[in-house]
């Protein structure tokens, strides 16, 4: 008795402030998610089923069988392709993601270089500096660090993180970890895309990227459409990523730095195709081998 | 407390609502960029309620003035998280602030009563803190606290002058 004297009106303010956080996580979106959230991917569960709860389930089996079907129609466009000659034959095919020739699928030359899986994001970010998505799908469906993720208009990102079931990516949206080769369609010129251009002010806009380093000799026009391309191991060549919405020379500098308007709206992002490369092993062979050959060199050395 | 005291207070919490949500809250002063920017009036009907009320008469009276606040702003809770906050601080607000004569039986601590430099520093504190802490739960992860002080302090600056517009224009005298 004594103690509910004196520490009555504390109690009864914790039970009240408890009931008002209570009513607070229950019924806003915002703290709610905050709420549920934590940094790691072990709660991608909870994000999952958040999500799913939200749409119809008819819906939402016919939108995963279309997102798939479209992986697998991805897969048979000739950007996914790797054409393979004889020493007399050069067969080159132009970067062109938009038509499916039948044909290429039917004959001996043509190897698959890309395959996709489909992906749905369950977490999303795009208000801070450096933001990052969470999708459904890991390491179970055959996802892997450092594969690129698309979505049907642009580039959404790179996978950071894997676990079974799912996957951390590094959106396009950051600025610390996040930059790629891109060209203008027309003629080829190609600089590196990125979200802000360096020491300028963040404003936080998730429709505009930069495209930097386009030489000043190479014409741009406004409107000009900006396809990857094709240069990393990450991403395949020709897919569309946005036009050019304005274009400066910052002082000083012999280029172009060119405002992309995303065709993708990264804002409600919700189906997205992870790339793999079919021959990402070739690529690190040729690109990473003679690091591992220095490495065994000192090490012959030390013993 | 007698039967006009609490139809005086019953009347001004019902105004002041009116006033916040059919008016302020229609008020975006910082535009789309920092539509953080709100401006608290209601906090004052918790200030001018009498000294004598008990703390836990004062949460509970908070807690559903704070939700009839949320229910306009479809921010179930978090008003009210602030109100019964601020409620609660109020009475140690109060003991702090305490004059040296004490303070009269049924009166408000209002700026009539208890002087213009007491009720300033008063109402400076009390509004600080309840704003502060609506932010600090709007915001919900209290890791963030450069982005809280950053949404208190202009609503704050804002809102103290029309706490102080408020006590000029009406001057309650209870």
């Amino acid at each position: 008795m004594n103690f509910l004297l004196r520490y009555g009106n504390f109690l009864l303010f914790l039970i009240l402030e408890l009931f008002s956080l209570f009513l607070v996580s229950q019924y806003n979106k915002k703290q709610n998610e905050i709420y549920q959230s934590s940094a790691n991917l072990f709660v991608g569960t909870i994000y999952n089923n958040f999500s799913n709860i939200r749409r119809y389930f008819s819906i939402q089996e016919i939108a995963d069988s279309l997102a798939k079907e479209n992986a697998d129609l991805k897969t048979q466009l000739e950007a996914s392709k790797y054409v393979a000659t004889d020493q007399k034959g050069t067969v080159l095919f132009p970067l062109d993601t938009s038509t499916i020739r039948p044909d290429t699928s039917q004959r001996k030359d043509v190897i698959q270089q890309f395959d996709y899986i489909a992906a749905k994001v369950i977490k999303n970010s795009i208000m801070r500096e450096d933001n990052y998505l969470t999708i459904n799908r890991g390491s179970d469906q055959g996802v892997k660090p450092g594969m690129g993720v698309i979505s049907s208009k642009g580039i959404v990102g790179v996978v950071k993180n894997v676990t079974p079931r799912f996957s951390q990516v590094i959106s396009v949206l950051n600025n610390r970890l996040f930059s790629t080769s891109a060209m203008i369609k027309r003629n080829r010129f190609f600089g590196s895309l990125k979200w802000h251009s360096e020491g300028e002010k963040n404003t936080h806009d998730p429709r505009y990227m930069v495209l930097e380093e386009i030489p000043k000799h190479g014409d741009v026009i406004q409107g000009d459409t900006i396809i990857s391309t094709g240069f990393s191991e990450i991403f395949p060549g020709g897919i569309q990523i946005g036009t050019v919405k304005s274009i400066r020379i910052v002082n000083g500098n012999n280029f172009y730095t060119l405002e992309v308007e995303l065709w993708e709206n990264l804002a409600n992002i919700e189906y997205v195709y992870v790339v793999n490369n079919l021959m990402l092993r070739e690529f690190n062979d040729l690109y990473y081998e003679p690091v591992k050959e220095t490495k065994k060199g000192k090490k012959a050395k030390t013993q | 407390m007698s039967n006009t005291l609490i139809l005086r207070n019953l009347l001004r919490s019902v105004f002041l609502l009116a006033i916040q949500v059919l008016v302020l809250k229609q008020i975006s002063l910082g535009g789309a960029q920092f539509n953080y920017i709100n401006i608290f009036l209601y906090p004052i009907f918790l200030m001018f309620l009498p000294i004598s009320t008990p703390a836990w008469l004062m949460m509970v009276i908070g807690l559903f003035y704070g939700y009839a606040i949320d229910v306009f702003y479809d921010t179930i809770g978090i008003h009210a998280a602030a109100c019964v906050f601020s409620s609660y601080i109020r009475s140690f607000l109060l003991g702090i602030l305490e004059p040296q004569g004490g303070y009269k039986d049924g009166s408000s601590p209002t700026r009539s009563r208890m002087g213009f430099p007491w009720f300033l520093r008063y109402a400076s504190i009390f509004m600080l803190l309840h704003i502060f802490f609506f932010f600090f739960v709007e915001v919900f992860t209290p890791l963030y606290i450069v982005r809280i002080l950053t949404y208190t302090i202009p609503s704050f600056a804002i809102s103290f002058i029309f706490v102080m517009i408020y006590s000029f224009l009406f001057d309650p005298t209870e």
